[in-house]
Order: C-alpha cells, then structure tokens, then sequence
C-alpha cells in the first residue's frame, strides 16, 4: 500500500484556491509526534490522507504543508521530498501553510520530526502523481508508459513533450499506483543539495508574516498585564487611568483558564500598540501574589539538593549498583546544576483572534495549530471545528510557541471587545510568562575496582517535570523526559543504577530546544570527561573505551524503527577527534573539550577549543561538529541548524539563567538574560556522515553537546572543573 | 499631527509625540518589516535609518524623528534587490528570518561607512543585533559578500 489516494477536489479546492480541473492526492504522513499533544486527535482505523498535494492546469504544484516554519527549514524539506520524486523543480512547488485540523494527524511542529516522519509519505505521493501524469501522457500518445520518463514538470517520449499542467485533468481519471517506485537514494537529483529556505526573499526584504504582524479591519492591540507569580490575583486596577490614555479602548480582565495555561491579567486594549503599553502602565495593578510567592531560587535549589541526597525511583537498572559501590576501591561522586532557563527567540509571543458568535478564527506564530484550536474552543466554550487556526511563520520559537496560552488570550479579549484583537508579549511578557526549561541538580557516582576500572554507575536526575504545569500531567517526570539523555546513557558499566525524584515548581514547565537532553548531557559527558582525568585516560580513548563493540541499546523507549546503534555514536566521536586533531599540544590556557551525545535518534560529536585568559575571560575559538542525522536531505540547513545550536549552547553556558525572588521571574529582558552576540562566535565546522535510510532529527540535537564541551574545554585549558551554570559570574581565572 | 519623511514620502501621523518610531511605522504607518525585539534598545531588530545613520526605532520618538529622512527595510531598495539583500540571499544567511530587517539595516549602515570592513569592524558594528537562532557566521559572510571580500579572515 502506498498510502496515497485521490481526494475530493472540494476539500483541496477549500484551502487552496486552486481553479480548473486538476490532480488531487493524499497522502497519510507519520504517525504521531514526538511530543504528544493534548487536542493533537489522530484518525484511528480509517484511512485519511493529511498531506495534499495538487496539480492544476497551471502546472503549479500545490503542496499544504501542515508543520510550521520556525527557522529550521521545514517547508523547504517538505517541497524538496516531494519535488524529488514529482520529478518538479523546487521553484514549481508552492507552499500552502495548512489550518489546523484533525485530518492532519499530529501538526505539533516540535522534537525534530517533520522530516523523519514525512521523508516516505512525501516522496511516495510525489512518486504515485508522477505515475499517474506519466501513464495519462502514454495513453494519449498510445506508447507504453515505460518508454515515458518525467523530467522538470514535463512527461517526455522522444520528442514528444508534455506539461504536467496539460496532463493533470487526465491523470485524474486514473488509478492511484498501489506502490510507486521510489528512487534510490543514488538517483536523488534535489534531495542532498544545498537549498535556500523559501522564504528567505519575503524576509529580507522585510515582507515576511509572523505572527506579530497580522492585521485586520478594526483591529484591537492588547498587552497584559499578567500575575508575576503563578496562581496569583488581582485585587484591583485602575481601569479609569489606562482608558484615559490616547487611543485606548477599553480595559479588560483576565481569570486564569482552568488548564493551567493562562494566569490571572489585566489587559489594556488599544488602537495602537504604544497606548496599550502606556495604558497598562497606568493600571497599577494590586495583586494578592498567591500561594507560590514564598519560592526563590535559593528555596528551590535546596529542595533539589534534598531530594537528590537521597536515593530516588528506578529508571533504569542492571546488574547490583549497590553491591559494586560496596566492593569498589574508589568512588568517584560530581554533582551538577543548572538553572531554569527561557526561550528568548527574537518574536515574543503573538496571536491575533476575530470571533462572530460561535465562531472564531486565529492567526498566531503557534507549533501547535491543533492544540491552540482545541484550547480556543474550551475557553470559548464552542465546538473544535467552529475555530479555524491561521499559522503565520515564527520568529523563532524553541518550543515556546508550542503553548497556546496567548492565543486563548487573544480570543477571550475579541470576543469580550466585540472587535479582532492582537495579543503582543513584550520581552518582558516572554521573560517573565514563559514555560520554562527546568532547573536540575543531578549526583553522579562510579566506582573503580583496584585496577582502576569503571564498575559501576549511578545517575540520579532531579528536576520538575513538564506534566507539573498541566493539572493532570502529574508531578513526576515522564518515560518521555527520562529517555531525553538520561536512561539513554550507553556507556558499559557492569552495574548500572538510574534514578529521578519527583518534586514540585513554582513556575511553569515546558519545552526548550532538546529538552532535557541539554543537562542530561552536561552531566554524563562532563562526568565521563572526569573519570577519564581521575583514572589518567584521555577523554576521547576512554568514552570510545567505555562504549565498547556497537550494540543496539534498547533502552529509550522511543520509536523502534530507529534503534539507538553506539557504534553511529562511536563514529561521530571519532569523526570530530580526527576533524579537530585531537590530542595535539596546546598553549598554554588553551584547550579542547569533547562530548557527544545521542538524541532525537541522532548522533552528534562535538570538540570545542577554547581559551580562558588569566583575568579568566573565556574565549571560544573554534566548535567542531560531526553528525549523523542520517541520509541528508538539505545540508545547508544542516550546517546552519548546528551552527544555531551551538550558538545557542553557548548562550545558555555563558548566560542562561533564570531566577526566583518572592515567586517572580527576577530577569525581564536581554540586560539581565543575555544571549551571544557575533561576536561571541567561534568557527564552526560541521562534518555530516550519513548512515542509515530514514532522516532523523536536526534542529535540535547540536545543542546537548555544546554545554558539556566548551565545559569540558575549560578545565583543559584551566585545570578548573565548572560543575555549575551559568559561567557568568563564576572566576575561570 | 506630525509630519515624517518616510521612504522618500512625506506622511502624517496622529501620535502622542513621545510614541516610539517603532510602533507609528508599524501600527499607523503599515510598515512592518520594522521588528519588536526588546523595546529598550538592546536587540537591534527595530533598526532602520535616519538620515544615513542607523538608529534603534524603539528608542527614536515620533517627535525627534520628524524632520530626519528616514528609511525602512521596504524603503531599502525598489524590489528588494539592494546589494546587502542579494548578498543576504546569496548567503542564505536568515533562518526564522525575524531579526534580519535589523541586521541589514545595520550592515548597510556599516557598508557604506566602511566598504571593505575587517573580521572586527564587522563584529563591532554588528554587536546590537541579537540573532537568537544563530545564524550570525552566515550574516557575517552576507557582509563579507555584500563588500565583495572573500570572508576576510573570519
């Protein structure tokens, strides 16, 4: 089965605009994403295309695109995979973004997916259209279609040449191909070369959409003042002062949802964006703070540290930890610690609703079109289907715009305004209302035997898990969050112990580019880095050591179709030991860090080669980085994936902190939560090795190395182990 | 009611004087390839020019801009074809694309200042352009292309 199948033209009709007769298909893409979210219904049992793919006379291809454009080159991958086998150039393909609905399957844009999961569906439903349009050429040509080849949107016989315009009404009227020959990966013309993202010209020339520039008729802007703590309340307001402001309009408040989504506000809509702002800084707002304005960071740290002093639920066990802890010649113990951190891409937060009754439509910079709709619909209180969610492209997100919380926001205020309203988060608003990446302290143990070797290993995990948020994802961490870098650990200990604790958060918990992967990461790999230094092995020599023959690990618990191979692992570690030549002299304060790590199926190696001067200013010269993420399908957004991911890495080592004073976010802006600048920036060298036949994840996984390297780095040029992020702050020197 | 000078064309907006250029080019002026970043002039990404020198919208009043010729990511060139845009495309340089109106107007500003800048000119002109996805080395080599060197070191 192909699982391709024409369509009625009026649904594709609907959303496209497409005129005159033409081929329709579907294709039913994979299956659920990573991340499961709520509202994300998938058609069970009965076949549903979800991906549409249209030809009209016009020779246009028409492909809806039902993931979001975030920066990391989703709809450029979607129109290659479909443009390879359609035998199309990529010029000829145009993107159609998809409203949120059921049909779609999973449209939650997040945990690296979009080409894993579309890299069969799309090509088969390029391959079948181009059968269809080659056999409809043979048979108006009375040739076998055999003799036919496609080639640049046109079926070719000799001389004969003939349009898929021309031929898309015939194709129509003939059966879909049960299974259409896929080219191998040898005939690829389009998928493995350089690309552009295709909206690249929109942006540059400042023409580009997100979701802070939507407009409409009678258009309302609002900003909200929102609870500082969670769960907080507003005990009064001066409503009379914002209105006076010129151009303000009215002045409305917010109860938080029942979802745990949004907190108590108070909005001040305005015919402009500066009277909204001017407007809400008149409301001065009394708050009743609640009961979660007792937490600080130092209050929080503390909890952390309790609970990992002792020991915790079973992750993951083999062999008798305790026994080799109780036969070991040494033990070597490291904790680590990182704190809360938040997404800052450059567009905050940015949704816009009109509702007409029990009607409602939304245009927001969202990840998640379906679980906004559904959120809009409860918070309305009308059906799903009556809330049409527009996606506009995002200003970065990071897992961010995965919540719907502003676009609920948005639709409570149209409706209760009675005119379209647009809900803009300052930096502010997005600093100090976010969902963020958790704080977490973790212990380490390993235990030698007399000879020095490594027998056994104890990771305990502690951090507020993302179901804390939502009142009935519960407290401890999922299967998921383990599996992001934690019970993945592939390193042979003979005796394997892994645990995490549960504890409560005074803020909100969501996703952030790799997830728990990033102090996951940091841990295991500065861990290993340590042991190799206590047990006089070279770094690299000892994590090759430690991983031992390849194997398949069957430990993630993740998507069986893309088992976890070490020795992929193994060979992108010993790819960037070579790229960087490592083991070569250093000057002095000068040095190289290595780490690698696994994730999103994965695998990336990483050497940083920093210095650190002697007033202990750090400077990161160059990152070298091999990935198997494997067959590529464009590696130009390849290179500048991890180029961004490690850019961002560093942001977080150097900078990112997030902290608690009376149950508030204390930063607010990027004088207080800085981010790199360019000219922060080291070299990157990215090295890609393919192996394996389906693609998997590239937006995120160049960013759990980064941290662990550049620290690891350190303490080669410095002798001085960072245990503790950020850097800033701490004396390198 | 004040009197900007916009992309060559005079235009007039009723604005509280002390309204931020920023939100009278994108809310009354409809002009908004001009981004919100950070409101207090840290991030770059509201740059535009005035009078050749490239300034943060957010922190410019409607008021002092009046008078000054100002020039916005749409005014930068006819189609979209200025040098720097070609030289951004050419590099393939944007990701989520949000920031680069902010970095063009930055480097443009730069480039005509400093046609052929070093590794360092670049880094020091471009320091108040935050780019959150990273793209800043493909930036880098955008100027570096725009200027007609071949990466300069970098």
């Amino acid at each position: 089965m192909s699982g391709v199948t024409k369509v009625s033209r009026r649904s594709f009709l609907q959303t496209t605009g497409l005129a005159g007769s033409a081929l329709i298909l579907g294709v039913r893409s994979g299956r659920a994403a990573f991340l499961p979210v709520p509202g994300a219904a998938s058609p069970a049992g009965v076949f549903e295309p979800n991906v549409f793919v249209g030809i009209g006379e016009d020779g246009v291809v028409r492909l809806t695109v039902h993931r979001q454009e975030m920066g990391q080159g989703a709809r450029t991958a979607c129109c290659m995979l479909l443009a390879e086998e359609l035998e199309v150039d990529l010029e000829d393909v145009k993107v159609i973004q998809a409203l949120a609905d059921p049909k779609y399957g999973s449209q939650s844009t997040g945990g690296s997916t979009t080409v894993r999961l579309n890299w069969l569906p799309l090509r088969r439903a390029g391959a079948a259209a181009r059968e269809m349009l080659v056999a409809a050429a043979a048979l108006r040509w009375g040739v076998p279609a055999a003799d036919c080849s496609a080639e640049s949107g046109a079926v070719l016989y000799g001389s004969e040449r003939l349009t898929y315009g021309e031929l898309a009404a015939a194709a129509a009227e003939l059966p879909v191909p049960d299974d259409p020959a896929l080219k191998d990966m040898a005939e690829f013309k389009l998928i493995g070369t350089p690309q552009r993202l295709l909206d690249t010209e929109d942006m540059v020339r400042g023409e580009a959409v997100y979701g802070y520039d939507v407009d409409l008729p009678d258009l309302l802007i609002a900003s909200v003042e929102r609870s500082p703590v969670p769960k907080g309340s507003v005990l009064g307001y001066d409503a009379d002062a914002a209105r006076a402001v010129h151009g303000v309009v009215d002045v409305i408040a917010l109860e938080p949802n029942s979802t745990g989504l949004t907190n108590a506000g108070v909005a001040v809509l305005a015919t402009n964006t500066w009277a909204a702002m001017q407007g809400r800084t008149a409301l001065d707002i009394e708050w009743e703070p609640g009961p979660l304005a007792t937490e600080t960071s130092d209050s929080h740290r503390g909890r952390l540290e309790e609970i990992a002093s002792r020991p915790g639920k079973a992750a993951r066990i083999e062999g008798d930890y305790d026994a080799a802890a109780g036969a070991a010649d040494r033990v070597i113990e490291a904790t680590y610690h990182a704190p809360y951190a938040v997404h800052a891409m450059m567009e905050p937060p940015a949704a816009t609703a009109r509702v007409d009754g029990d009607r409602c439509e939304v245009w927001s910079a969202t990840q998640a079109p379906q679980w906004t709709a559904g959120e809009v619909a409860g918070a309305l209180g009308i059906p799903g289907e009556n809330v049409a969610v527009h996606v506009t492209l995002l200003g970065g997100a990071f897992g961010r715009k995965s919540k719907p919380d502003y676009a609920v926001e948005a639709a409570l205020l149209a409706r209760k305004a009675g005119r379209p309203v647009k809900v803009l988060f300052t930096r502010e608003d997005e600093i100090r209302h976010s969902f963020y990446h958790p704080e977490s302290y973790q212990l380490l143990r390993a235990t030698l035997d007399t000879e020095g070797n490594p027998t056994g290993w104890l990771h305990r995990s502690v951090f507020p898990a993302i179901g804390w948020t939502f009142p009935d994802g519960g407290a401890a961490p999922s299967d998921q969050e383990l599996g992001l870098g934690l019970t993945t650990m592939p390193y042979r200990f003979p005796n394997i112990r892994i645990e995490t604790g549960t504890v409560p958060s005074s803020v909100r918990i969501g996703w952030m580019r790799s997830v728990c992967n990033m102090f996951h990461a940091t841990a295991v790999q500065s861990f290993m880095d340590e042991l190799a230094h206590e047990t006089g092995r070279d770094p690299v020599e000892f994590q090759m050591e430690m991983l031992g023959a390849p194997r398949i690990l069957d430990v993630d618990g993740g998507d069986s179709q893309f088992p976890y191979d070490t020795g992929r692992l193994k060979a992108v570690g010993e790819a960037v030991a070579e790229m960087a030549g490592w083991g070569r002299e250093m000057p002095d304060r000068r040095g190289l860090g290595f780490a690698m790590h696994y994730s999103f199926y994965s695998y990336t190696a990483m050497v940083a080669d920093v210095s650190v001067s002697p007033e202990g200013e750090l400077t990161v010269h160059q990152v070298d980085v091999a990935i198997d993420c494997g067959p590529v399908v464009n590696p130009d957004a390849i290179e500048a994936q991890i180029q961004g991911a490690v850019t961002m890495g560093m942001s977080l080592a150097r900078y990112g902190k997030i902290t608690l004073g009376e149950g508030a976010v204390m930063q607010g802006n990027f004088d207080d939560y800085p981010v790199a600048r360019m000219s922060e920036m080291p070299e990157v060298n990215v090295r890609i090795i393919q192996t394996g036949t389906v693609p998997t994840g590239i937006g995120e996984p160049g960013v759990p190395p980064t941290m662990p390297a550049l620290m690891n780095a350190i303490f080669a040029a410095t002798g001085k182990r960072i245990r503790d992020l950020p850097l800033e702050g701490q004396d390198l020197g | 009611m004040i009197t900007l000078l916009v992309n060559g064309k005079r235009r007039t907006v009723d604005a509280d004087p002390s309204m931020p250029l920023l939100w009278a080019l994108r809310d009354l002026l409809g002009l908004r390839g001009t981004k919100y970043g950070c409101g207090v002039g840290l991030c770059g990404s509201c740059t535009i020019h005035m009078d050749g020198v490239p300034v943060r919208s957010c922190l410019t009043t409607v008021e002092s801009a009046s008078g000054n010729a100002i020039t916005t990511i749409e005014g930068l060139s006819e189609d979209g074809d200025h040098p720097v845009q070609q030289a951004w495309i050419e590099a393939n340089a944007p990701q989520c694309g949000y920031c680069h109106p902010g970095q063009i107007m930055s480097a443009v500003a730069l480039l005509e200042r400093t046609p052929k800048p070093t590794a360092e000119e670049i880094d020091v002109a471009m320091a108040g352009n935050l780019c959150r996805c990273g793209a800043y080395l493909r930036v880098r080599e955008a100027i570096y292309r725009a200027a007609g060197s071949e990466g300069g070191g970098s």
